[in-house]
């Protein structure tokens, strides 16, 4: 691929606070955890939501986490270019907060609350520009990446 | 807490254009329709308003109240367009109230109108990177829910598909309904899954639609022909969003704004005789019961399968079909909820007329998360 080729093609993160590492392929999901009262949060909100300080620092967000829900989509929202049906998992982190996004690698009848999730990052498709998107997913823990 | 209103606010009149799809008529014709129902219903004339408030979403030019009412003449008044998702009306409906009780207003007109298109709703807006993540989908939001508490308090679907299955029931008798025929149970839980597990005929259907309401200081309304024998009460609103503690547990934002209203009107839920709420998905039908405090948290489900919410239930809901069966044209809802309600505590009701009603309680949510509650008394 020539010098030009490979600038114009990059990897972006689907959302703001998911931070890539090295070629894009692994990555973290960044939060903030107030500095007063000790919550966090996913992104990067200016004033804690619990009692209102202004002292938010960036926090790297736990790898893994715990399911709390899940469905199953049949009808997807306009733009989807994946898998139909697929299957969305909430994972509640350790540090408090829920993150909703997709559930691969597990199969229907092996969902179950309660079960260990761990990040997994995946290629969701391109933009306009030939970028690949990197997307966040959730995968059972005891499978391998 | 807002504060206490400085004077008492009736409902004069309410009016409703039908809900289903009218591809030959424009948003403005359905939405006039409703309004002039309204006006007459109230026995007020269009000039005599002086301020509107209109709840919708969906874009269709700007200014869209201002070009409903150039339909009617327009006359100068201050007219506030307003958003917030599926509780539009209901938040127009409340920034009126508040302004006629502060004695800014003795008149005023709120209205709400959608022309939804077909297909699943999104909340954000198209074409971002957001898109790969499939998560912007309004049943999933309540897929999710319905798992946990289906898992949560042993909830089995069927009563989920209940409230469908009375819903449209109710709606058989209901003139304004989109949908007024039955349909059965089988044919709920049949039906082609969407976000499991809620089935289409889980899913409230997108709808075109309008509904208006003309309220009044309760000490002006001999200054107008309004038949003072009709008035219905607003003893108590809410609006509130998404706040921290809701991550203590499932629908925390309905309790502590059900909790507002239910302060500001002097009552319980003990003394809540007929319900509206939002039940966009099936089994939001159950857990805002819960939100409101008319059943025990994990117990709605029962309730629901022993008939506690049929018309002529221990907490008679949606009565009018809801959304499951009236459709949702998402800016008419809210205030599509308060016609029943009115129509009830007036004793017009027909065939869905619930036994002697005086206080009934409007829930209404909005992606965001929005709450409204409002409480009207007769």
């Amino acid at each position: 691929m020539s010098e030009a080729e490979e600038k114009s093609s990059q990897r972006i993160p689907v959302v703001r606070n998911l931070k890539l590492l090295g070629d894009g392929t692994d990555g973290v999901l960044m939060g903030a955890v107030c500095g007063s009262c000790g919550e966090c949060f996913v992104g990067s909100p200016e004033f804690c939501a619990n009692c209102g300080s202004g002292d938010m620092q960036e926090k790297e967000l736990s790898k893994e986490g715990v399911l709390s829900t899940y469905t199953v989509i049949y009808v997807p929202p306009p733009g989807w270019t994946g898998d139909v049906p697929y299957i969305l998992g909430q994972v509640r982190l350790a540090e408090g907060p829920e993150v909703l996004t997709e559930m691969v690698d597990c199969a229907r009848e092996d969902i179950k609350i309660g079960v260990k999730m761990v990040l997994a990052l995946r290629v969701g498709g391109k933009d306009e520009n030939g970028n690949e998107i990197i997307v966040h997913k959730w995968r059972p823990a005891e499978k391998s990446a | 807490m807002p504060g206490m209103p400085q004077r008492e606010v009736v409902v004069a009149g309410v009016g409703l254009h039908p809900f289903g799809r009218f591809p030959e008529k424009s948003i403005e014709e359905m939405t006039r329709q409703a309004i002039l129902e309204a006006l007459k219903d109230a026995g007020v004339a269009y000039r005599q308003i002086q301020a509107a408030y209109f709840g919708h979403v969906y874009y269709h030019g700007m200014s869209l109240g201002e070009g409903i009412l150039r339909g009617l003449g327009l006359t100068g008044i201050p007219i506030f367009n307003v958003e917030n998702a599926c509780s539009s009306s209901s938040t127009a409906f409340e920034m009126a109230f508040w302004a006629v009780a502060s004695g800014v207003y003795d008149l005023a007109l709120t209205f709400g109108a959608e022309k939804v298109p077909r297909g699943p709703v999104s909340v954000g807006a198209t074409g971002g990177p957001q898109r790969f993540m499939g998560t912007d989908h309004m049943m999933a939001s309540y897929a999710l829910r319905a798992r946990r508490y289906m898992e949560e308090f042993g909830a089995p679907v069927e009563a989920f598909a209940h409230v469908a299955e009375k819903a449209h029931r109710n709606a058989t008798l209901n003139p304004y309904a989109h949908y007024q025929k039955v349909f059965t149970m089988e044919e709920i839980l049949n039906s082609r899954m969407i976000a499991d597990p809620l089935t289409l005929y889980q899913c409230c259907p997108t709808s075109d639609g309008a509904s208006a309401a003309v309220i009044c200081a309760r000490e002006v309304v001999s200054r107008y022909s309004i038949d003072p024998k009709r008035l219905v009460s607003i003893a108590g609103v809410a609006l509130q969003t998404s706040a921290f503690e809701d991550r203590l547990g499932e629908h925390v934002i309905a309790v502590r704004t059900a909790r507002e209203a239910y302060e500001m009107a002097g009552i319980g839920p003990e003394d809540v005789d007929v319900v509206q709420v939002h039940d966009a998905a099936t089994n939001a039908g159950i857990f805002q019961l819960e939100g409101l405090g008319l059943v025990e948290r994990g117990k709605g489900w029962q309730l629901e399968l022993d008939g506690g919410t049929e018309i002529d239930g221990r907490v008679p809901t949606n009565t009018d079909g809801g959304l499951q069966a009236m459709g949702h044209p998402l800016g008419a809802t809210g205030i599509r909820m308060l016609h029943e309600l009115v129509t009830q505590l007036r004793g017009e009701a027909g065939g869905r007329q619930v036994k002697d009603p005086h206080i009934g309680i409007a829930e209404n949510s909005g992606a965001g998360e929005v709450c409204t509650v409002i409480i009207l008394k007769r």
